[in-house]
């Protein structure tokens, strides 16, 4: 995976969580974390997209590679809204692995 | 996604190969030759529009989503977030358009080439069009930011190259010219159209997500009124059980207010289904498909040309331009209606 790869990546999970919050009613209180963690992504997202850097090193194919592993365990709960407390787990941990991908690739 | 790097590295062989058309043409002027040339060109037009419109709305909805969020949210629109959440400053967005121009405008001059008997006529064409690749390079040259970087590392031996071309051609050393262009232009140009490419796809995950987004506030604001037409619904029915005993203007007001809650779900609802027809266009409007198959038709060309015009390869790359033709009119069709998305 490069940099724009990372970024189409990224744009595919965050309409997964739009999808995921417009099945919930507006007075449903578990929405709230969901559109805190769509936001948080979202700020990642135009980072990412507004700074280049290199993304042809191995270390970068390792953190990617991470973000793939947890994208498949989000798929498997994101569409069923009685897993919303393990869909939510798995969310902070793609968010934590974006976030040290920032830090490490943006600084 | 390969598909469009693919592209990337091919495409400025569409450049290499007008040149070699030119050479061909100029030498035997073989009609048949021209029609499919001519045809190409036409659909890279299109697809290269399509892509400039792609990079002009970039900011548009990067703008337009922060507003809408701030709305739905019923927070503050600040002037400086605002300026924030735009991917492109002014002058980038203007260097990558101008970029895209040069281009197209080189792809022109050099048809023009391959079809005139007087290439002495275009001479003028190459001075302007050199003209204006210098102001992208005086453009170029003063743009900061980091997300300039690699555009900027694209267009600098891009334009060097091209100038020199375009140089020769208006003194009308074409030859020199078009030697120039066979030997050194394939890498310079492969890496600026690859940038843009970049730059493309980024601004279809910009869209794609700021169109979700707008998607989920058009549902959220059917849902916040269906919640209180429901909690209404449930006043109106235990003071209608009260029949006589109730109170007539509470059941009249409660009455009023479903009415009321009705029709501006209706609104909503139509904003939705609206919504949701545009977003079925933005998944037309993908332009990887267009551009794998601008790749393709790419590939054709360069093996008829490679292949000294055999006639099987000749038919193969007919057939590659008539597919990337039809893909090509489609794309411009999708990018048209996607152009409201989020106006």
């Amino acid at each position: 995976m490069d940099r724009i790869e990372l970024i189409e990546f990224i744009g595919d999970v965050e309409t997964n969580i739009d999808v995921l919050i417009g099945s919930m009613l507006p007075s449903n209180p578990d929405r709230q974390p969901f559109i805190e963690a769509r936001d948080e992504l979202d700020t990642m997202l135009l980072k990412i997209r507004h700074d280049e850097f290199n993304d042809g090193t191995q270390k970068f194919k390792q953190a990617t590679a991470e973000l793939v592993e947890i994208n498949k365990d989000l798929k498997k709960t994101i569409n069923d809204l009685t897993k919303m407390v393990e869909t939510m787990a798995t969310i902070t941990k793609f968010i934590g692995a974006v976030d040290k991908i920032i830090q490490t690739f943006i600084p | 996604m390969k598909k469009i790097l693919k592209f990337n590295k091919i495409y400025s062989g569409f450049l290499l190969l007008t040149i070699i058309t030119a050479v061909f043409n100029i030498g035997c002027g073989s009609e048949g030759y021209k029609k499919p040339i001519t045809k190409f060109r036409d659909a890279s037009a299109v697809v290269v529009e399509g892509t400039r419109i792609y990079i002009s709305e970039l900011n548009k909805v990067e703008r337009e989503k922060y507003i809408f969020k701030q709305y739905s949210t019923r927070n503050q629109i600040k002037s400086d977030e605002i300026k924030d959440v735009q991917v492109f400053g002014e002058e980038g967005l203007q260097a990558r358009i101008d970029a895209l121009d040069a281009l197209a405008n080189y792809g022109d001059l050099l048809l023009k080439l391959a079809n005139s008997d007087a290439p002495e006529k275009i001479t003028a064409q190459a001075t302007s069009l050199k003209g204006a690749l210098e102001g992208l390079t005086g453009t170029v040259n003063g743009l900061t930011g980091s997300e300039n970087k690699n555009f900027k590392d694209a267009i600098g031996p891009a334009t060097v190259i091209l100038g020199t071309i375009l140089e020769a051609i208006a003194q009308q050393k074409i030859k020199e010219g078009l030697d120039k262009a066979i030997l050194g232009a394939e890498k310079p140009i492969n890496n600026l159209i690859y940038q843009i490419g970049i730059d493309l796809r980024s601004a279809y995950v910009g869209k794609q997500v700021a169109s979700s987004a707008t998607k989920r506030y058009l549902v959220d604001e059917y849902n916040t009124l269906y919640e209180y037409y429901d909690a209404e619904k449930k006043n109106y029915d235990i003071e209608k059980k009260k029949g006589d005993k109730g109170d007539v203007n509470k059941l009249t007001s409660s009455e009023n207010r479903l009415i009321s809650l009705s029709e501006k779900m209706k609104v909503c609802a139509e904003n939705i289904r609206e919504h949701e027809n545009r977003w079925e266009e933005l998944g037309q409007a993908n332009p990887v498909e267009p551009l794998a198959a601008m790749a393709s038709a790419h590939s054709a060309l360069i093996n008829y040309a490679k292949s000294r015009q055999k006639i099987g390869d000749f038919q193969s790359m007919v057939d590659s331009i008539d597919f990337f033709a039809v893909r090509a009119q489609q794309f411009g069709e999708a990018v048209r209606a996607l152009s409201g998305l989020n106006s």
